[in-house]
This record gives C-alpha cells, structure tokens and sequence, in this order.
C-alpha cells in the first residue's frame, strides 16, 4: 500500500521533532548578558528598506531598527519643544538665539555597518535625499518647515527653519532616517526603488540587515561595527505569514516569540499559557465610518450626507460601544474623535454623540427622510441607500461593517458592504468614489497629523481627508492649536477643534484599539512606546538562565561578524 | 465511451436511473435540502440578518432558543445556514447553468465549423484552462467595484465553461464524421437543426455527469472566495461564508463552520452520487452495446 | 511485388512520420497563440481594477496626487495601455519581466524564488496523490459493490468535497499545534545555521513539507481515485476482449493486472494534464494557509498589491510551462495507445469515444 511508503519517514520525523524538543537545556553561559534571538511572527512585509520611499509600517518597524535618527522621542510622546527627546545619533544640539535654527552635534563614535564613520556630511544628505522632487517622497511634506540642514564641521550639522513652530524640532528629527552620502549620493533619485540598497540596506543603527527573502523572512544581527555592540540581542528575525492563524499559531506553539496584534477571542488562550505573556500597551490607531461629503461628478454637496442632521442622526443610530464591545472585547475604547488618549491633543473631558435610537428617527423624519412600503427611507427620488468600503484584509472593520450595516437598517438605511482588497480599497479612496468608507489610521506621534486628515488642507483631490470635509472653524482651532507654545493653550484650541468636529459628524468614531501582544516568557522587554512597540528593542534582553535553542551563539549561525 | 440516446431513451434512462436505488436516495436528499431550504427561512422566528445582542450573546452554543447557537454577530446561526442555503444552491445551480449552456454552445459551434473559427476558439478554451481558477477570479472580482450575486454567479460561470467545451467539441468531432450525420449534411440537413436535434442529445450525457459534479465545485469555490472576501458579501449569508466566518473560531465556537459544512459535504455527496447514476444510467455496461 | 511493397511501406512510414512532424509544429505554434491570449488578457485584466501599486499599505497612505502620477511616470504606467503592452512586449523580447513594486525585485528574481517551491509541493503531492488514487481506485473496482467498494467511494467523496482552505487549517491546527509534531507553515526554518550538513537541510524540508502535501494528496487523491474507478468498469465491464479472455479461463484479476493498466492510464494522463494550471500555479488557499511561499501565494498577493508585472510575468510563466506539459502529455498518451491521432481536436478525448 502506498501509505507505507511513508511509514519510515513519518516515524524518522517523528524522531526528529522528538529530538528537538529534548535540546531545550540552555548553552553554556558565556558570562555576559548579551545574546538571544528574537523571532517576531508578522503577517506583513515591508515594501523596501530605503526611507524616503518606504510606505508601509512594517518598513518603518525594520529602518527604526537600522538607521538612526538624531533624537528619540521618549514614551510620553511629548512632541512640543526638545525636552521630551532623548539622544541618538546627535549626542547635544544648541538653539540659536532667534529659534530657527538647531545645531546638531553627532556622536563621534557612529559607523555605518559597512565601517565608515557618520558625518555631518551625511545628515545634509539625507535632507536632501528626501526632499528632493526627484525621489517623489511622501515624507517631503512633513519636512516642509526646514529650509536646509548644512554642515558646520564635519561634526556639527545645523537645521534651518523657516518659521517657529511647537513642533519644530520634532519635524527635524522624526521623519529624518540618517541615511549614507558615501552609497547614494551617486544614486538615480527618480529610481531609487530599483537600487540593491532598497533591499540590502546599510545604516548606522543598533541592527544591520543580514538577509531577506521576500515573503519569507527578514533577518538582522547586533551590529558590531568598530567594536561598538548597541544591542543586548544577537538577532531579530522576522518571519511572514500571510495568514494570521499561522502567523499567531507561530507563537502559540513557540516557534516565534511575539506577536504583535492578538485578537481578543485568543487573549485567554495566550493568558493561561505559561510560556507566553500577555502585553497589552496604549496605541495611537483609531478607527472611524467617513461620509463621503461631496458628490463626485458635480461637486456639489452630497445628496444624502451633506446634511450635517442626517449625519449625526446616523452616528446616533449606531451602538458605538456595543459595535467596540463585540470586535474588541475590553481592548479597545470607544473613540471620541479623531484622536486617541495617549496623544497629546486628547481631550478627556469630550462626550461623545449618544446613541439614541428615537432622537436618530425624529432627526430623520424631520429632515425630510420618510420610511417607505420597504421600511427604507426615502426623500423624493433619493432612496436612503449608501455603500460602505471596507478593506476585506482587516478583520476589525469587516466585522464593524457588519454590525454597522445592521444598527443602520433598523432606523431604516439600506446599506451593502463592499470589501476591496488592499489595492482596491486605496484605490478607491483616493479616487473618491465610495459613499462611506471604513478607515483607520496609525497617526505619527505629535499632533499635527490632524491637518492631513481631517482638515481643508488634507481635502484636495487625493488627499487623506477622504470624505473631504472643509470647515474653516475647524481648520482655524487646529492651526492655532498647532502654533500654540504653551501645552494648556494647545489643549484648549484641540478641545474647541474637536467639539466642532463632533457637531459636524462627518464621520462616525468608532475604536480606539490597544495594542494586544503575546510575548514569550523568557523576553524581558523595555523602551515600548504607544506608536512603537520596538522603539527599545535595542534594550531588550534574554537572561542566559532562560535560554532556549534558538538562542544558542550567532558563531553557529555562520552569519559574518 | 459512446452515449448513443435515441427517440426513446431518454425515457430508459429515467427508467433506469429510478431503479438505481443509489440515485434515488440522492434524488430524495436533495429534494429534502431543497425544501428545506425554500420552507425552514419561513418557519424561522429570527431573521438570518438579525444581531440579537451584539454584547451578551456572541458566539452562544447550541440552546432550545438557538438549536445551532449565534454566530460572531449574534445572529441565529440555524436561521442563516438555511437562508444560506438557498443562496448557495441557487448560486451554485445557476452558476453552473451558465457555464454548461456556454460551454455546449462553444463547444457545438467549435465542433462543426472549419478549422478557421474552430482553431482560434479551441485556442481560447485552452487560453482559459491554462490558468488557475481562482486567480482568475481574484483578477475579475477585484475589478469589479460592488459584487452583488448575479455578478457572482456570472464571473464563476464565466470561469467555468472550458472543461465543458473541450468534451463537448470531441465529442462532436468524433461524431460529426459518423455515417448518420454526413448523410445528412449531404441530404442538405440545416446545420442548426442537425445540432440540435442529433447532435446534441448524443453530446448531453458527459456533459450532464460533469454539471451534476460541478455543483459541488462550486459551492465548494464560493466558500473560498468568501473566506478571502470577495464571496457572496454580507448581511447575505451562504453557506461559504458561514464557513468562511466560522473558521476562525474552530477551536472556541465549532458550531458555526459544522453545520454548514455538513450541508455542504451532503449536497456535494447527493450531487455526486447523482452524477454516478447518470453515468451508468447513460451507459450501462451490464447490457453490452455496441 | 514485394519490393513495391517494401517501397511503399518505407514511404508511408516516411509520410507518418511527416504528418506528424507538422502537426507537432502545429501544436507548437497554437500554444504560443494561447500564451500570447493569456498574457495579453491578464495584461488588460489586472489594469482595469481601481488602484495602483503606490501606497497600498491601508494607515498611512500619504502619496498626493501629484507624487502618486510622478510615481506613475517613472515605473511607467502613465502612458495607455497600448503603449505600456508595447513597452512590455519589447522588455520581454530582451528577457526582462519587468520590476515587480511589491517584492522590490525583479519580476524574473521573484518568480525565480517562487516557482521551485510551487513545483516541489505540488510534484510530490501529485504523484502521491496519483498513486494513492489509481490504487484506490482498481481496489475500490475490484470490489466493485460491496460494502467496501462503497464505503470508500463515500469517503472519497466526503473528503474531496472539503473546501480547501478549511481543510489546510484543520491539518496545520491538527498537526502543527495540538499534535505539535510539524512545524508551522513555511518551507523551511528560517534560524537553521547557514553552515548546516546538507541532511539536516533536506530533513528540516521535508519535515515542513508534511502537512501542506497531505492536504493536498487528500484533496486530489479523491476525485483520482473515483475517476479511476469509472475509468476501469468502463473499459473494461463489456469490453469485447475482456469477455473473450475470461471466456478463455483467464482469472478476473489477472485481466486486471496485465491488462488494465494501459488503457486505463489514458484518462489518468488526461487528469493530469488537466492539473498542470495548479502544479505550476499552486494552490492559492493551501500556499496561503501554510504561509508556502510558492507561486499561488506570490501571484495572489501581486492582484491584491496592484503589481500589474508581477501578475502577468507569474501568468505568462504558467501557461508557458503548461503548454509545454500539456504537449508532452498528448505526445506521452500517443504513444500509449497509437489509436490516438496527434492533432488539434484534442485527442485525448477522441481516444475516449
């Protein structure tokens, strides 16, 4: 029978998984603290790992790894000034007397992985790199308040801005990867996608690139440059599933030690399990329903939903903490606007708009919108009728869609859920043709990511206020919430900025997720932030007492040191 | 395996199908799954649709109230596999409807034109059978903006029909030179008539076995589109995307992929042993023909 | 008159061997006809759906317009899709595939990854599965109507009725995580030292090898086993021969034996042929599920990132690799039973009636 055929290899298998699991005693101690390997299980991929041109997070998660910046911000995400910034590659920087300017002094110990040593040189580069039209970056904008970085030695590079701002020295030191002049000044900058260091990429940072085999894995070690080792662990290794059973499964089993977004049906799975630990840590993610405000072909207002009255008798309509209880369990808040507590723009004293089914109905009824023979609304020739887009990738929102899609036919809206895939739904976002859209967005720490989505200046045709919603009321409080110095005045200019927000409803806030991680036992973490869990990875640590397999000296690895 | 049926043989397979005790019990299930279907929605007090307490009673097991519990959404899970199952047969039969009456006519058409239309249209059958399925059916839906279910119905027969025509056109090029059939065309017989009133009854057999089996496909095919998203789209249940939803929670709510899935595998075996009994109802070898 | 003879035979073998030179050439020249069909319709296809390959991660997309044309421009997709097919058909005829936008190589380096993995799976499952099947089959006609012979078939029927993906997740579950014998998806272990013995490498692939193969054996064996079963009452339940040998003493089973093989393998070659799409384009939920980064997966993720080369250079390898199969399957079926005549109207399916 053919089944025999496979008889011994089952049972050498067998033996073979038998085996593994009895070398799990610890290598012997080598005296330092230093070693380890970390194995983080992940769904997504980075698109590339050249700062200017990278769009996904999951490039960023890997470049805050590899490159440096000049400053860090520190876990209270204080944005406003420099106090709240910690060292990285400039060991000091002095303001100028007028403020518009910010001299930087960089460490002289900093190498690049490859040996050469980070200049001031490198900093003015990397300015330029991102700013230039060529490269087409769309981290450009967020520079757009620096004139120049220059370079007053080969240790000092100085940054010129062209107006005071609150934020102004995050501007310079956030979105700004030192990149090296010595490997792309000769680069195409149109081009840059197609350049071996897009994906083998040399920095400065604690970790260096060793390989990635795309959709597979992505694996960094300690960088050791000149003797110099930055980080406790011997080497971060990123390993993709498409699908997140297996990519959770991954850790569950201890293949992997971290995962970044468990879903709560299988928090009490990771809670009970003695080998993993539950980590639950503030986020910045929030999401929300967008009306679509104006009507594609005309121009005009909406038919349905230029109506602020029909739009807050929606938002009425919908059980928001219900819809957050059934997705999220206890993880997630309901959100009350388009922020999340952990920023500093949070108010928390905002109520949100009650979920009062009759009041939605009486809305309705006066705004003109009469039940029809089908119990759907109508006015005139305009039936109540609208789609919603949602990602068919996020579990989170096809499920809010769902639920939506139900709490608003009982006040008698039709609504269809239209899944896009990842194309698709942006696609169609920026295209603007969708009537309601399910979004979510992972805001850059700092406050002014507001202007980009929901004021005037995120309006225009492709910009990320997809439901193009223009009130200068409101664009008013967030520029002088944005200008103002003093934290109590910005507070206040976002607190008048959100209640004009929450009148106008142009979209419905739905959750404010927290971030639910299963970390492996052995793992002693520090430096998490709420916009990025690895911002301390560097810190991160595997006491050789704890010691596993894997873990076992990277010489076995054969990876150069 | 030639399937001669004369004027009278369509009523001797019939005959012969109803004394095969295999097809008739298939023939009873799915006449049992079909009432079921059309009749259980009606008797249900919960709509497939209808989020009952979307806090407390999520994912609730088997009760009196709920004889197969409440899914993720707090809707009757009995309620929507029978909802579902109307829109899943009616998917499936009609999805393979279509695929089989063009798959015929190609194949027909393909089969006694000249080598010039014949050629390029068995290129494109072969065009078509080269790529996967569902990658072609990923590429179509994700061009399509809104996919309600004749849509659906639509690009899964569209993707279908090639297995079809391929028989089809053999059959009737193996055929077409039999003496019966140039008798014909050289008595001046109208091609089109001569299609349809011979050629066509002789070419149905195979082709009848091949659409009871692609029922099941399909249905099969749907459960995987709306596991990745881009099946039959909600409130709409199928028993596809119950599955699909249900995957997820195999370990902590089973009762919301089982159900489904046993319809599923009882259709799908009532199909197939349906299309086995025609098989042998059409051809039956006991009786030695020549 | 014998030497008339002689000459004419030589020449009719001579004139066989003629025709079917050119009909092989024909064959040829018809598969590139469908090549250029499939990879012209996938070219069109993939463009006609809203979205493009910029920016396609959901929560910060910050391309404006204005970047996203220029973006446009410098991978070339502004221009209509007249002049970008133009610009691909000259790019192909130098042998390159294009940039692939959502792997950050080119499209020959990602296919060049993925295709192994795919032909891999997929060889080891088929041929199981095939084996399985066809001796499943004879067994199960054999004992044609017994309890056994219909046991069996309901077995095969369940277990092929089983929608994939749900299977792979009932079996990676099963095996990687509660039986924690296999691991968790992947083709091979990501940590295993660069420097490890060629044996250790090969067992840590086929050890990850295990489950998305015995998914895919029970999900293919099934329909082979009850095709094979059909195939055999077929041909040889009322074959004229089989009555004339039994008539003759010879035993049931030896027919069975010696004989059912060779006609019976003919609808198995055509099955096959019918599998090359998924040996080369693998299984699109299974690769999924088991996160194999084969073909199914890499060509899936390509349609959902908008990464127009990367779908029509995985779609064009494909067909190409299946016309080639598809060929060498009728030449192979040809030779098994010279009734078959090689040319255009399928022969396969002429052999069948």
């Amino acid at each position: 029978m053919p089944s025999l055929r496979l008889l011994p290899y089952l049972c050498s298998l067998g033996l073979l998984a038998a085996c593994r699991g009895a070398t799990d005693a610890p290598p012997a101690d080598n005296g330092s603290d230093d070693g380890g390997t970390l194995v983080v299980s992940t769904p997504a991929e980075p698109d590339n790992l050249l700062p200017p041109i990278t769009t996904t997070q999951s490039g960023h998660q890997v470049e805050d790894l590899i490159f440096q910046r000049l400053a860090d911000i520190g876990g209270a995400l204080n944005t406003v000034g420099d106090s709240g910034f910690t060292p990285n590659l400039a060991r000091r920087w002095k303001w100028a007397a007028d403020s518009l300017s910010i001299a930087f002094a960089l460490d002289p110990r900093a190498r690049w992985h490859d040996g050469r040593p980070v200049r001031a040189a490198d900093v003015a580069f990397s300015f330029a790199l991102f700013t230039d039209p060529k490269t087409a970056s769309p981290t450009a904008p967020l520079l757009a308040n620096i004139d120049s970085m220059t370079v007053r030695d080969s240790l000092t590079a100085v940054a010129w801005f062209r107006r005071r701002r609150p934020e102004q020295f995050f501007d310079a030191v956030h979105q700004l990867y030192i990149l090296p002049a010595h490997l792309l000044a000769s680069a195409d900058r149109s081009k840059l996608a197609a350049l071996p260091f897009a994906t083998q990429p040399v920095g400065s940072g604690p970790f260096r690139v060793v390989r990635w085999v795309p959709n597979q894995v992505l694996e960094l070690a300690a960088d050791t440059t000149g003797g110099v080792r930055r980080a406790h662990l011997d080497r971060v290794v990123f390993t993709m599933a498409p699908d997140p059973v297996t990519a959770f499964t991954r850790v569950a089993t201890g293949e992997a030690d971290v995962y970044e977004s468990v879903r709560p049906d299988k928090v009490a799975d990771v809670a009970k399990s003695a080998q993993l630990r539950l980590m639950m840590l503030p986020s910045l993610d929030y999401s929300y329903l967008a009306f679509n405000l104006v009507d594609g072909e005309s121009g005009r207002p909406h038919a349905i939903f230029g109506d602020p009255v029909v739009r807050r008798a929606l938002t009425m309509a919908t059980d928001r903490r219900g819809i957050v209880a059934n997705i999220y369990d206890s993880l997630a808040v309901q959100a009350r606007g388009p922020f999340t507590a952990s920023q500093a723009s949070a108010d928390p004293a905002l109520t949100p708009l009650p979920y009062a089914v009759d009041s939605a109905n009486a809305l309705l009824d006066a705004a003109g919108w009469r039940r029809g023979p089908d119990s759907v609304r109508r006015k005139g020739a305009v039936v109540l009728r609208f789609g919603i887009l949602v990602p068919s990738t996020s579990v989170a929102r096809m499920r809010a869609a769902v639920l939506l899609q139900e709490q608003f036919r009982r006040v008698g809206v039709e609504s269809t859920v239209e899944s896009a895939d990842m194309g698709g739904f942006v696609g169609r976002m920026t295209a603007r043709t969708f009537d309601t859209i399910l979004g979510a967005w992972n805001p850059d720490p700092g406050t002014s990511g507001v202007r980009d989505t929901w004021t005037s200046a995120g309006a225009m045709k492709g910009g990320n206020n997809a439901g193009e919603y223009r009130n200068l009321i409101f664009d008013a409080h967030v520029d002088s919430a944005l200008a103002a110095f003093a934290p109590q005045d910005m507070r206040a200019h976002f607190a008048a900025a959100w209640r004009v927000i929450r009148e106008d409803a142009p979209a419905i806030w739905i959750a404010a997720p927290r971030r639910v991680m299963a970390v492996h036992s052995r793992i002693e973490m520090a430096g998490m932030r709420p916009d990025a869990w690895w911002a301390g990875l560097s810190q991160w640590r595997i006491p050789v007492s704890k010691r596993i397999t894997r873990d076992a000296p990277a010489v076995a690895s054969g990876a150069p040191h | 395996m030639r399937t001669q049926i004369s004027g009278g043989g369509w009523r001797e397979v019939v005959h012969r199908l109803r004394a095969d005790n295999r097809s008739v019990i298939a023939c009873g299930v799915l006449l049992l799954m079909v009432t079921l279907v059309l009749v259980g929605p009606l008797l249900m007090s919960s709509a497939p649709f209808e989020q009952l307490d979307i806090v407390n009673l999520v994912h609730a097991p088997p009760s009196l109230s709920h004889p197969l519990g409440t899914d993720a959404y707090s809707r009757d899970v009995l309620s929507r596999v029978l909802t579902g199952g109307r829109i899943s047969l009616l998917v499936a039969t009609s999805a393979v409807l279509l695929e089989t009456v063009v798959g015929v006519m190609w194949g027909l058409i393909a089969g006694l034109a000249g080598r010039r239309i014949a050629a390029p249209m068995m290129r494109a059958v072969d065009a078509g059978m080269s790529v996967p399925r569902v990658l072609l059916l990923l590429a179509l839906l994700a061009a399509v903006v809104h996919v309600p279910v004749w849509l659906l119905v639509v690009v899964l027969g569209v993707t279908g029909w090639f297995g079809t025509a391929r028989l089809v056109h053999g059959e009737v090029r193996a055929i077409r030179h039999s003496d019966f059939v140039v008798a014909a065309r050289t008595l001046g017989a109208d091609p089109i008539r001569l299609a349809l009133r011979h050629l066509l009854p002789q070419v149905m057999g195979p082709v009848l076995v091949a659409a009871t089996l692609a029922v099941g496909q399909v249905i099969v095919l749907e459960a995987g589109l709306s596991w990745l998203g881009i099946g039959v789209q909600p409130p709409d249940p199928s028993w596809g995307n119950i599955i699909g939803d249900g995957t997820e929670f195999i370990a902590s709510a089973p009762w919301v992929s089982i159900a489904p899935g046993l319809c599923l595998v009882v259709v799908v075996l009532a199909v197939s042993a349906l299309g086995d009994g025609l098989r042998d109802a059409l051809a039956p070898r006991h009786l030695a023909r020549t | 008159m014998l030497r008339r003879l002689h000459r004419e035979l030589r020449t009719d073998a001579r004139h066989t061997r003629g025709t079917q030179m050119r009909a092989l050439v024909r064959r040829i020249g018809q598969g590139a006809v469908v090549v250029a069909i499939v990879a012209a319709a996938t070219f069109v296809l993939v463009r006609l759906a809203p979205g493009d390959p910029f920016a396609t991660a959901l929560d910060n997309a910050r391309l404006t317009p204005a970047l996203r044309a220029q973006w446009r421009a410098a991978y070339g997709l502004d221009g209509s899709i007249g002049t970008q097919f133009l610009h691909w058909i000259t790019a192909l005829a130098r042998g390159d595939l294009g940039w692939s936008t959502s792997t950050g190589q080119p499209v020959s380096a990602a296919i060049a990854q993925a295709l192994p993995h795919t032909l891999l799976l997929m060889s080891v499952a088929l041929t199981i599965a095939f084996a399985l099947g066809m001796l499943l089959g004879a067994w199960q006609a054999s004992r044609r109507d017994t309890i056994t012979d219909r046991g069996v078939g309901g077995l095969t029927l369940i277990v092929g009725a089983l929608p994939d993906f749900w299977l792979s997740l009932v079996i990676l579950l099963g095996g990687a995580y509660w039986l924690r014998l296999f691991p968790v998806g992947g083709a091979s272990d990501p940590l295993l030292p660069l420097a490890a013995s060629s044996l250790t490498i090969l067992v840590d692939r086929l050890h990850h090898l295990v489950l998305p193969a015995l998914t895919l054996v029970l999900l293919i064996a099934a329909p082979v086993a009850r095709q094979q079963r059909a195939a055999l009452l077929d041909r040889l339940l009322g074959a004229d021969w089989v009555r004339t040998a039994t008539a003759k003493g010879v035993s049931a089973g030896t027919v069975f034996r010696r004989h059912a093989w060779r006609t019976a393998l003919g609808p198995v070659i055509t099955l096959g042929g019918l599998t090359l799409p998924a040996v080369v384009g693998g299984s699109v939920f299974v690769e999924r599920v088991f996160a194999w980064p084969g073909m199914g997966r890499l060509a899936a993720s390509a349609i959902a990132a908008r990464d127009y080369h990367l779908v029509v250079g995985c779609v064009l390898v494909g067909t190409v690799m299946v016309v080639c199969g598809s060929t060498i399957a009728d030449l192979l079926a040809q030779r098994l039973d010279p009734r078959v005549e090689f040319d255009d109207s399928h022969p396969i399916v002429a052999a069948q009636t």
